[in-house]
Parts: C-alpha cells; sequence; structure tokens
C-alpha cells in the first residue's frame, strides 16, 4: 500500500504515526512545502517571547522521518489528480498513491489593504514567520548598537497587531514579552470574539490592559503608510485607523484569520465549499482520498453541522481517524466542537462549545467574582451542557468539556461548581443516570 | 499495560495518597518538608468529596488520550508501554490538556506555568499512592488483573477504564 500524506503538522504527523502503527510494511511519503521536522506553529509565540528556544518548537525527534520509515519530500503539492491517483508537485514530480491525506491546513488571510506590501508587516502562522519577525526586530536594533544617532530611530519599539483573536492576542504576548510596544486593532467590539463573551472578554482585556498592552476595539485600520527604509525600499512606519488616528509603528502583524489551503484541489470535482468536505472517516467526496485538520470541513456535532474547528486538537484527532481509515481500519470520528485555551499572565481562560445561546430552550447559568479574575459561565440546553467558559482557575475544566461530549444532564455536582467551589466539577461515579 | 483503579466504596476519604504524592514529587521527598519549597509541590492525585462521597481523581493512562492529542508541544506522549508520559520540560502550561481531560486528572500549576500529572511513580513497583492507600481503594494493575481481581465485586468502579 502507498500512502502520501500533505502536510507535516498536526494531522499530517499524526495520520503518519497512526499508519506506521497499523501497517508496518506500507509505504509512506509525507509532502511539506515546510522542509522541516515536525514542529507546533502554536507554540511560534512563545519564540517570539523567547519564553521558549527554538529548537523547542519541534514536537517530534530529529529521526522521526527515518525512525517511522516515512519518506519526506519537501516540495509543493499543487495538483490532486484523483482519477490518476497521483498528486503533482511544483518541483516537477509526480507521486503516485493508493491513499492520499490531504492536510494542507490554513493560510493567514491577506486582507486588501494598502500598505500590505511594505517591509514590516508580517503574519504569524509557520516557524519561517517567526524567524522573519525575530530577524526583523533584531536588525534594527543592531542598527542602534552602531550608535549612529539617526539609525537610533529605525529600531523596531512599537508594533500594531490587526486582529484579537487567539492568534493575535498569542502574536501580541509573544512580542510584548520581546520588549516592544503593543497595540491591537479588533473591529468587534470585544476581544477573541469567537471564543469569549464579554465578560470574560473585559476580564482578560483589563489583565492585558495592565500589562501595558494598548487595545482598540471596534476600530479598522484602514492604511499602512510607509517610509523609504534604509535599504532603499518602503516600510512601515505607521497606521490610519477607521476613526482617522494615526498609530506609529516599525511593524505591523496580520492576524485577522484563516482560511484553508484548498488550491490544490481547486478545478477538481471534489466537494469544498469553504473546507474540504469530510464525512465521519475524514473521506472526501473523491475515493481514497481523505481530508483531516484545518483544511477540512467536517461535522460539529453541536452545530450539527458542517463547520471547520481550526483548533489543533481537532486537526490530530481527525488525523487518527483519517489514518485508521487509509489503513482499513473503520473508525469513525465523534465530530468536532470548538475548544479554545490560553494563559494570560497566569490568568487561565478556557472555553467550549456554544458560547451564545440561540435558542429559547437554552438556559445560561454564570458566576462571576471580577476582584479575583474568576469567571464561569454554562450554557445548557434541555439540561444538557452544550457551551461552557472558565476564566481563572481552570482545574477540573475538561470534565465539563466530557460533559458535553457525553451529552449529560447536568445536576447539583456543577451547579455547585459553578458557584465557586475550589475543587472541580468532578464526575460522581455511578450518579450519571440521575445527573452530574 | 498497568495502571491506577479506584473503587470508590472503599475510600473514607483520608487523602493519605494525596500526601504521599505530594511528598514524592516534591524536590525534597521528605514528608512535610516538602510544604517549605518553593515552589510548594502538589499532588497528582486529587480526593473530590461530594456529600458523603469521596472519590479519587488520578490519570487513566488512556489508550487513546485526549490530552495527547490536544498538546500542542508534544509534552503529552505515549511511553513504551502506552502509558502516556508528560514531559515537564517541553510544557508551556497552554492548558490543552487540562481543557480536554474528562477525569479531570491534569492538574494545571499556574505558578510554575505547567501542567502537572500522574506518573505512576515511574522507576518505582508501585505507585506511593496505592501503597499508601490502607483501605484498598486504590489498586495498581493491568486492566486483566483487576478484573480478575474485582470479578463479582458489586464495589469495582467500572468508568475508570
Ligand atoms: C500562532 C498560532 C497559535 C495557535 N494556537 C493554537 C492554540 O493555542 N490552540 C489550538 O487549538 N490551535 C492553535 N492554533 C491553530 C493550530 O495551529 C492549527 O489548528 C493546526 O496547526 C492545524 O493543523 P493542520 O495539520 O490541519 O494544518 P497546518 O498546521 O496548517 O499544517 C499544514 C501543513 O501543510 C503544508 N502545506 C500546505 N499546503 C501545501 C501544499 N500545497 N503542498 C505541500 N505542503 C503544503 C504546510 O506547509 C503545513 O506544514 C494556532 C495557530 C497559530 C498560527
Amino acid at each position: 500500500m502507498r500512502y502520501l500524506i500533505i502536510g507535516n503538522s498536526a494531522a499530517g504527523i499524526f495520520a503518519a504515526e497512526t499508519i506506521r502503527g497499523l501497517d508496518p510494511q506500507g509505504r509512506i511519503t509525507m509532502i511539506s512545502k515546510e522542509n522541516t521536522v515536525p514542529y507546533s506553529r502554536c507554540l511560534t509565540s512563545y519564540y517570539l517571547g523567547r519564553e521558549i528556544p527554538a529548537e523547542r518548537m519541534y514536537i517530534r525527534n530529529t529521526d522521526f522521518y527515518e525512525a517511522l520509515g516515512i519518506e519526506f519530500l519537501g516540495d509543493t503539492a499543487v495538483q490532486v489528480e484523483a482519477g490518476e491517483r497521483r498528486v503533482l508537485t511544483q518541483s516537477g514530480r509526480v507521486v503516485p498513491y493508493d491513499k492520499l491525506l490531504i492536510a494542507t491546513g490554513a493560510a493567514p488571510v491577506r486582507p486588501p489593504l494598502e500598505g500590505m506590501d511594505l517591509e514590516g508587516v508580517f503574519q504569524l502562522r509557520t516557524l519561517e514567520d517567526a524567524q522573519a519577525i525575530v530577524r526583523y526586530a533584531e536588525e534594527d536594533r543592531r542598527e542602534e548598537e552602531n550608535g549612529d544617532a539617526e539609525q537610533e530611530t529605525e529600531r523596531v519599539q512599537e508594533v500594531v497587531v490587526i486582529g484579537a483573536g487567539l492568534v493575535g492576542l498569542k502574536a501580541a504576548h509573544g512580542l510584548h514579552e520581546r520588549g516592544l510596544k503593543v497595540t491591537v486593532v479588533e473591529f468587534a467590539d470585544q476581544i477573541m470574539p469567537q471564543s469569549l463573551d464579554t465578560t470574560a472578554a473585559q476580564i482578560i482585556q483589563r489583565v492585558l490592559e495592565s500589562h501595558g498592552y494598548r487595545l482598540i476595539l471596534q476600530e479598522k485600520v484602514v492604511k499602512i503608510q510607509g517610509r523609504p527604509s534604509t535599504d532603499g525600499r518602503q516600510a512601515v512606519s505607521g497606521v490610519v485607523l477607521s476613526s482617522g488616528e494615526r498609530i506609529s509603528c516599525r511593524m505591523v502583524v496580520m492576524a485577522v484569520g484563516v482560511r484553508p489551503e484548498t488550491g490544490l484541489v481547486a478545478g477538481s470535482s471534489m466537494a469544498v465549499k469553504q473546507g474540504i468536505i469530510v464525512n465521519e472517516r475524514m473521506e472526501t467526496s473523491l475515493q481514497d482520498v481523505y481530508a483531516a485538520g484545518d483544511v477540512a470541513e467536517g461535522y460539529d456535532f453541536l452545530w450539527a453541522s458542517l463547520r471547520i474547528n481550526a483548533l489543533w486538537p481537532v486537526a490530530t484527532s481527525q488525523g487518527v481517524v483519517a489514518g485508521c481509515n487509509m489503513t482499513g481500519l473503520k473508525r469513525e470520528h465523534e465530530g468536532s466542537m470548538s475548544l479554545n485555551s490560553a494563559d494570560f499572565y497566569g490568568v487561565g481562560v478556557i472555553s467550549a462549545g456554544i458560547l451564545h445561546p440561540r435558542e429559547e430552550h437554552e438556559q445560561v447559568l454564570s458566576f462571576l467574582e471580577p476582584r479575583r479574575n474568576q469567571y464561569r459561565r454554562l450554557v445548557l440546553r434541555e439540561g444538557r451542557l452544550v457551551g461552557m467558559l472558565i476564566v481563572g482557575e481552570v482545574r477540573g475544566a475538561g470534565v465539563l468539556t466530557g460533559l458535553i461530549r457525553k451529552k449529560a444532564k447536568v445536576g447539583e455536582t456543577v451547579r455547585e461548581w459553578l458557584k465557586g467551589s475550589g475543587g472541580h466539577p468532578a464526575y460522581v461515579p455511578g450518579r450519571e443516570r440521575g445527573g452530574v | 499495560m498497568k495502571r491506577i483503579y479506584f473503587r470508590v466504596e472503599y475510600c473514607d476519604g483520608c487523602r493519605a495518597c494525596e500526601t504521599v504524592c505530594r511528598e514524592r514529587h516534591s524536590g525534597s521527598r521528605v514528608l512535610f518538608m516538602d510544604r517549605e519549597e518553593e515552589p510548594v509541590s502538589s499532588a497528582r492525585i486529587t480526593v473530590e468529596r461530594q456529600g458523603g462521597t469521596y472519590w479519587a481523581v488520578v490519570c487513566q493512562h488512556c489508550a487513546e488520550a485526549p490530552c495527547v492529542g490536544a498538546c500542542m508541544t508534544g509534552a503529552m506522549q505515549y511511553g513504551d508501554e502506552g502509558e502516556v508520559i508528560h514531559r515537564v520540560d517541553r510544557c508551556v502550561g497552554c492548558w490543552m490538556c487540562v481543557m480536554v481531560c474528562p477525569f479531570g486528572a491534569v492538574l494545571p500549576q499556574p505558578e510554575e506555568r505547567k501542567a502537572a500529572k500522574c506518573d505512576c511513580c515511574a522507576g518505582e513497583r508501585r505507585p506511593a499512592c496505592v501503597a499508601a492507600c490502607s483501605r484498598q481503594a486504590l489498586w495498581y494493575g493491568s486492566p486483566e488483573e483487576f478484573e480478575e481481581k474485582t470479578a463479582g465485586d458489586g464495589h469495582a468502579l467500572s468508568h475508570y477504564r
């Protein structure tokens, strides 16, 4: 059996490991345009902030491909030809397969904004992006060390991050830890609009502001301004907001969302909406072609519809299921849900599932202790948990995630926990039937 | 693979397991001294209580562990026998594992920005908590051994698999 996996990140790695575990003899080829040992892009912001050294971003050993007997090609797949069971690459390779996994993930959205091409405009998705940001920030520092008075003003001191989603805030955090003055501009009326409600957003916003971040809500960057840089190119000098305010900065990081990398199936008959549509076995509409991770649009069991939850745990679990089915072992994915976790200066925040009730039979229970930065919110649908949000002490959050998955009825234990008890909303053995 | 089982009806909430676990995972490994250390070491097994019922929460070394799938740093990985190992040096305290462990057995340690969980007292024949449990509410062994031992025992827990 010839397995071909495109993409060497969360979905691709977990699929490859699963396949190797089930089929010791099969031939596995992996193609990725990122010619590296598998690393975690979720750690790029920690690297920016010097919270971890570069080598800690790699999440597998340097002999990963050899140890698993994987043929690795550092190349870009440009076209899937499912009829011919082969994939064409940029360097002209024709790679045949029996089973194909598309795990190409997503790429940052590049809005058509004036000044996007200026030097000093970055995005944060890949290791390379992170290294480029670091290089740009450091380069200018060196100029300062030369003692040239004129160049001293050139160094990057101020950065504007566009977008206050998880990636934007993580990027902001990394840059702030690096010592830059960070301003985040967000179009919505709160930070992390997709994973927090307003109460939680305000708590986190206060935490960030107390550390010196400037957060600007309900504003758009309408233009990135430039000026001639030392190497003759045009470099970022500031941004202009919809209010007319101008913020001076030497660097801009765009974090306004991602888009699935579906280019390699464009023009084929594969069913694609936002992402590549997959069923519970991670099969696409074309025979022997599977998709998993950020590129795949699969079933969300809370919304009961197709939805992309572009998240690390979703990518790995889909990778495992795809890997099983590719070897012939039937496995079904239980469906994904939105799940987020972060920690800002010791204030943890975890959210899962549906946060904003849409229907009348949905009920919200909450507990707020603003002085301790503690907030808990549960969304129930007919007595069953469908969403949760915890700020502050996050211990035991997984129990709630588990209850959402199990569609368990919520009873006294959880209600008591909600009132701020220190323990966790544990699952009492034998009380399943009566509710937890 | 061996793991720690818990039988709810045997537990009287003495919390000896927590105490010895904290000691075992402290720098000094000396009982009571561990509380003087910075940062204070914490137990990886916790005894929760509801009404008159106590139950111990501890890593179940799941065959397909949600924490391994959710860990974005490679800190949570499977060991050679399928056990779940937490490589603390890789942990950045993102709490993804805490978010998905259905047992609540991965514990956030905000001060250290690291998660912590049971390692079955790696390298020892029997985990300290099991050895310390005078009521034998905690039990260590393979699933087969557990099944055999508890056959016909209505008190054995069925959900801790
Ligand atoms: C800064 C940052 C922080 C994040 N933090 C979190 C977090 O805290 N929690 C969380 O759940 N998620 C987080 N995410 C999201 C998470 O990283 C993604 O959900 C996850 O990486 C998706 O994995 P994937 O394997 O589907 O795709 P990706 O990680 O996008 O990888 C796709 C791979 O395919 C390769 N590829 C793409 N196209 C081609 C092609 N045509 N040919 C060859 N190779 C190709 C790419 O080079 C890449 O290696 C974060 C993301 C970023 C950027």
